[in-house]
């Protein structure tokens, strides 16, 4: 079977800066690929990258300050060099770890 | 002497929680005494938590700071801790992070990011992990930086799989890395790590995994590990539990029936721990209702309001019933616990205290509701209040507490904290013993006779109590005659008030002197420590360490608060030369208390009430500050 992700990136693409990739919550050199279904690495790239950008009507995730924006809002943190996403990756045992306020 | 302690800091949700366990576990398997807690905040995920441990190879009473290890999994960790700490100790961080600024932290609080921010200007350097760390190595702390990022990488490749639960894989990366550096071997680690991920395979082998290649980073980079040699109890079966299980368990094994809970931190795990254990062997009872195991109700309700309502229904239907809860929660008990009162039923109200007022800090701890717990409830309300000062004690509480219940026909408190609730201790089977208590159910009548009267004046206020249902009466929070039946006649009104009042004396007659209080160590010592509830162990420690240098010192720790053992705490007290009080909250409580039942000033407070735990080295400094200056108040305020 052919590889399909490469465990580096290229010329300045990564999972770090695709519009597939959701950054774990805590961990966000580590994130979900969302076209593999897969964990992968901050800076693994694959023919499938998309660059991420912040233009469509909908909800972001800001891994820097680790909130959920608009689009509006992600306009601005992207402009003040944040790291924007479409979303966040959580562990599938999260609820182990954390307890009720 | 082993005496370790170290944290193991990160984002809640992170790994923290299993990190923490891993290594109290760990620690048990190499034969020590663990005791171990977890901080965290009530943000629900992503602020900074950590979990702090002291190992011992004799008993692990308390906490302390500076620590002998900090593993820092991600870099508010390092900031926060950078004084936590001490020479010639280790920093466990993550090389990626280095040039994080505290600033740039969105998770950090702000105050503590303009302390960082000030400390680092004052010191001409930018705050950021890199610097923090430079300070920790001119300090003489010993640093370890791991590049977490690839460390994960190769667990990943090494499994030939993607890892789904990251968090906790890069806790046991970290965690294994500062164990490393106290000499706990591998083989403790991945034992360890089976003993919490044992039941999920998929979870399990990332994790073995992960040991082994930190581990491997660790060896490869620092050359064999110096081990740690095994701690007396090596090779013992032994139990391992926090203070809300081990409630738990006193309530199942207890022999309660039914339990109510609206959630609430720090009470909550209580009542799931319950649910989780809630079916109970019948023994005898199995062929006559053709059943092996019966299950402990266990109700959620919409509130704290509904949840004793039901409970004290429950209790007066003959049910053995409590409710579990914290400050928040039962002050919207208050009118309930009066109705208690009136209704004289047997109902146990479990109170975590956390630090208040109001939401205060949900998720820490404190001593505040003391004085909340006794005056509880409007008019007249004598009831029992109990506070256990560790995890055994607290076992042996919780099913006294439904013996008193159910013996006074009164509501009982058994107050306890947030402290005791999420620390974790190592315990032996004999710790838990059932057969050294046993369950009484007070004056019952099964079968009433006609013209029972529910509540029947009597010489010790005790009237024989019939389960509501087995035969006609009335049970309300409205003041009635003896059969129950309401009531606004005077001669009616003041008899029951005596009588609710003589079983208040009967409760202060019948429980033994020794169950209300405890006095430690040299009981000649002129010098006296009064406290109650979970600093007994910090205190105990203290005094340990204070005898090593001469300083003689006994501890009258009180355990019913009401009804208040005078006579006994006049006679300790009038012995002392000088009364030192410690207590987590800032109005001294207990000395309040003690000043009105005795009429003795309590002349010296070590108090703490920065809703952390207090730490044995702070009392040690709190005795010697008071013993050398004669101070009437010492705060102490270590904890991040």
């Amino acid at each position: 079977m052919e590889a399909v992700i490469v465990k580096r990136s290229s010329g300045g693409l990564g999972c770090f800066n695709c519009a597939n990739w959701l950054p774990h919550v805590h961990y966000p050199f580590a994130g979900y690929c969302t076209v593999w279904g897969e964990v992968t690495f901050e800076d693994y790239y694959c023919s499938k990258h998309s660059m991420m950008s912040v233009d469509a009507d909908r909800f972001y995730w800001c891994a820097s300050c680790r909130v959920r924006l608009t689009r509006e809002e992600a306009s601005t943190h992207w402009v003040q060099g944040h790291r924007v996403v479409r979303g966040a990756y959580v562990d599938p045992d999260v609820r182990d770890e954390i307890y009720e306020g | 002497m082993v005496d370790l302690s170290f944290i193991i800091g990160g984002p809640q949700g992170g790994g923290v929680e299993s990190a923490g366990q891993i290594a109290l576990k760990a620690f048990v398997v190499k034969g020590y005494n663990v005791l171990g807690t977890r901080e965290y905040h009530s943000n629900i995920m992503g602020a900074h938590s950590y979990y702090h441990v002291r190992v011992r190879d004799g008993p692990a009473r308390a906490l302390r700071t500076p620590v002998d290890l900090v593993v820092a999994i991600d870099a508010e960790s390092v900031l926060t801790h950078i004084n936590d700490v001490r020479e010639g100790g280790y920093l466990v961080y993550d090389l990626d992070s280095v040039e994080t600024d505290a600033t740039k932290i969105a998770s950090m609080e702000p105050s503590l990011r303009s302390r960082l921010r000030r400390f680092f200007e004052s010191i001409n350097m930018k705050p950021t992990v890199g610097s923090a760390v430079k300070v920790l190595e001119e300090r003489g702390v010993r640093t370890v930086g791991l590049p977490l990022k690839d460390m994960l990488k190769k667990v990943s490749e090494t499994l030939g799989a993607p890892i789904a639960s990251i968090a906790k894989t890069v806790n046991v990366i970290g965690l294994t890395a500062g164990l490393y550096t106290l000499g706990v071997g591998l083989e403790y680690i991945v034992k360890a790590v089976e003993a919490q991920f044992g039941r999920r395979p998929k979870i399990l082998a990332p994790n073995v995994t992960a040991a082994r290649v930190a581990f491997e980073f660790m060896e490869w980079n620092f050359g064999s590990m110096k081990e740690l040699p095994d701690g007396p109890h090596r090779g013992r079966v032994r139990m391992v539990a926090s203070g809300n299980e081990v409630v738990a368990m006193a309530k199942i094994v207890g022999g309660l029936t039914f339990e109510t809970f609206y959630p609430i931190t720090p009470a909550s795990d209580e009542a799931f721990y319950i649910e989780e254990n809630k079916y109970v062997e019948l023994g005898e009872l199995s062929r006559r209702l053709g059943l092996d195991r019966l299950p402990i109700v266990v109700l959620q309700t919409e509130d704290e309001i509904s949840a004793i309502n039901m409970a004290i229904g429950a209790a007066v239907a003959g049910a053995r019933a409590a409710t579990s809860t914290s400050g928040p929660g039962f002050s919207l008990m208050n009118e309930a616990i009066s109705m208690a009162v009136e209704m004289e039923a047997p109902v146990v109200v479990t109170l975590w205290m956390r630090a208040g007022p109001s939401t205060g800090i949900a998720t820490r701890t404190g001593q505040q509701d003391l004085l909340h717990a006794i005056f509880s409830g409007h008019g007249d309300t004598p009831k029992i209040v109990v506070a256990s000062g560790d995890h055994v004690e607290a076992f042996y509480d919780a099913i006294k507490a439904f013996n008193w219940a159910e013996m006074f026909q009164t509501p009982v408190i058994h107050l306890l904290d947030k402290y005791l609730a999420s620390t974790i201790t190592v315990l032996d089977e004999w710790d838990l013993d059932v057969s050294r208590i046993s369950i009484n159910r007070g004056l019952r009548v099964e079968s009433p006779p006609e013209g029972y009267k529910r509540y029947e004046v009597t010489d010790n206020g005790i009237s024989p109590f019939a389960p509501l249902g087995t035969t006609t009466m009335v049970a309300s929070s409205l003041e009635h005659d003896e059969y129950g039946f309401a009531s606004e006649d005077p001669v009616d009104r003041e008899a029951m008030v005596e009588k609710r009042l003589r079983k208040f004396e009967t409760m202060a007659k019948s429980i033994p002197e020794e169950e209300k209080l405890s006095v430690h160590g040299d009981p000649d010592a002129r010098v006296t420590i009064v406290s109650f509830g979970s600093t007994k162990q910090p205190i105990i420690s203290a005094m340990e360490e204070l005898e090593r240098e001469g300083v003689r010192v006994k501890f009258l720790q009180l355990r019913i608060l009401s009804p208040f053992p005078s006579k006994t705490v006049s006679e300790i007290l009038d012995n002392s030369d000088l009364i030192i009080g410690v207590e987590a909250n800032s109005m001294g409580q207990l000395a309040f208390l003690v000043r009105a039942h005795t009429g003795i000033e309590v002349g010296h407070l070590i108090q703490k009430f920065n809703a952390r735990p207090f730490y044995d080295v702070e009392i040690v400094y709190g005795v010697k500050r008071v013993l050398s200056e004669g101070a009437r108040r010492v705060v102490v305020s270590g904890g991040a």
